[in-house]
């Protein structure tokens, strides 16, 4: 009896139907690889979604670029110290000293700063009272803004400081700053804006009126 | 749960679905690594990339045929990905030298391992060939355009697969004849 068969014939008949386990671990391996592509999909999303709005942005800033400069106008409030006081009873030979201060804030904490500062600006004022007076008197340049850094204030504020003889027998302010920006900031108080007002009264102790009346 | 269950959870990667999938069908289509790998490491690696693609391209699936026959052919690709970017010059044997190649059907009454190593043990294009078109019943003409061969070299391997088949078997067992038929 003639048993041969074609090998090809013989091999397909023994595995037709067989199956054979593979390694216990080859699912964890899968698993880690599907986890990695989910990750990996996930990235690439975010990553496009990042890319296209800040390309939206860049789009919208090359189109109109005014529009973030009209909001930077917008938080720029310009904020006006001004010194005003009750000269009532004040005596010819009494000088009274006023400072004026403008800020111009860029941020929403300005009231807060301001308050701090015009604190602490009548605490230096109390304290250096005759320092303060005797430099005015005898400096060519009465003016002078001083431009020691305050710890209260940062960078983004901008200190003018104005310096003002005032007698009280004529009632006549004597300006020794750029006359426009007083001008400005006294309109600004007629017309009732509403601006942060600080007062800052200066009474001069009465022994050192006396040396004044004795200079005058 | 049935199939199509399956296969819709799957296609929301739905990982318990996943793992499901892989247990009912990794024995089939790891026989299938088997026949057309080198041995059971590329084997595994094999089956390993063939499932990736399936979770991958599950919801292309299009209920046109059978779906074990599906992952099967995904099986096959990517051995045959594999043994394409390590291609290696194949001989073409002519026409006039193909010959049947029988045996003695008691001679390869082999355990399974050992018929596999003897299929993994031929050279790659012929191991390739032998199993498309023997096993798995593809013609030369697709053999062809699927490892870009001609139809004669596809032929010739799968002669030549044959031959070096019984030649193993008998190595194995040098005390028993075979045959040759023209």
């Amino acid at each position: 009896m003639d048993s041969n068969k074609d090998i090809g014939t013989v091999f397909k008949q023994k595995l037709e139907g067989a199956t054979k386990e593979p390694n216990a671990k080859l699912w964890d391996k899968i698993e880690v690889s599907l986890d990695k592509r989910d990750r990996k999909k996930r990235g690439f999303f975010f990553f496009w979604v990042g890319s296209g709005t800040a390309t939206m942005i860049l789009v919208l800033l090359y189109l109109n670029p005014s529009i973030f400069k009209k909001e930077n106008k917008d938080q720029k409030i310009p904020i006006t110290e001004i010194a005003s006081e009750n000269m009532e009873g004040a005596s010819t030979s009494e000088f009274k000293t006023k400072k004026n201060n403008t800020f111009i804030v860029n941020d929403s904490v300005a009231g807060e700063r301001i308050s701090e500062f015009e604190q602490n600006q009548l605490n230096d004022l109390n304290l250096s009272e005759e320092n303060s007076l005797t430099s005015q008197r005898s400096s060519p340049h009465p003016n002078k803004v001083n431009k020691e850094k305050d710890p209260f204030m940062d960078d983004s504020v901008t200190i003018k400081t104005t310096y003002h003889y005032y007698n009280g027998d004529t009632k006549q302010m004597l300006e020794t700053t750029d006359k426009s920006v007083i001008d400005s900031l006294l309109e600004r108080t007629n017309s009732n804006i509403d601006s942060l007002k600080v007062v800052e009264t200066k009474i001069l102790n009465p022994r050192k009126r006396d040396s004044l009346d004795q200079s005058n | 749960m049935t199939i199509e269950d399956l296969i819709n959870k799957c296609i929301k990667n739905d990982r318990k679905a996943q793992g499901e999938l892989f247990r009912r069908y990794k024995d089939v289509l790891y026989l299938t690594s088997l026949k057309y790998c080198r041995n059971q490491e590329e084997a595994e690696d094999n089956l390993h990339d063939a499932f990736m693609v399936i979770f991958q391209k599950i919801g292309t699936f299009k209920n046109l045929g059978s779906f074990e026959g599906w992952m099967k052919r995904i099986t096959i690709f990517k051995a045959i990905d594999t043994y394409k970017a390590k291609k290696t010059i194949a001989v073409e044997i002519k026409d006039d030298l193909l010959e049947d190649v029988t045996i003695d059907e008691a001679l390869c009454d082999l355990p399974l391992d050992d018929l596999l190593r003897l299929i993994q043990e031929l050279p790659d294009q012929y191991r390739l060939v032998f199993n498309l078109y023997q096993l798995d019943d593809y013609s030369h003409k697709e053999i062809a355009g699927m490892l870009d061969i001609s139809e004669n070299t596809s032929k010739s391997n799968y002669h030549r697969a044959k031959q070096l088949l019984r030649k193993k078997i008998l190595d194995k067992k040098p005390h028993l004849n075979y045959k040759t038929k023209n």
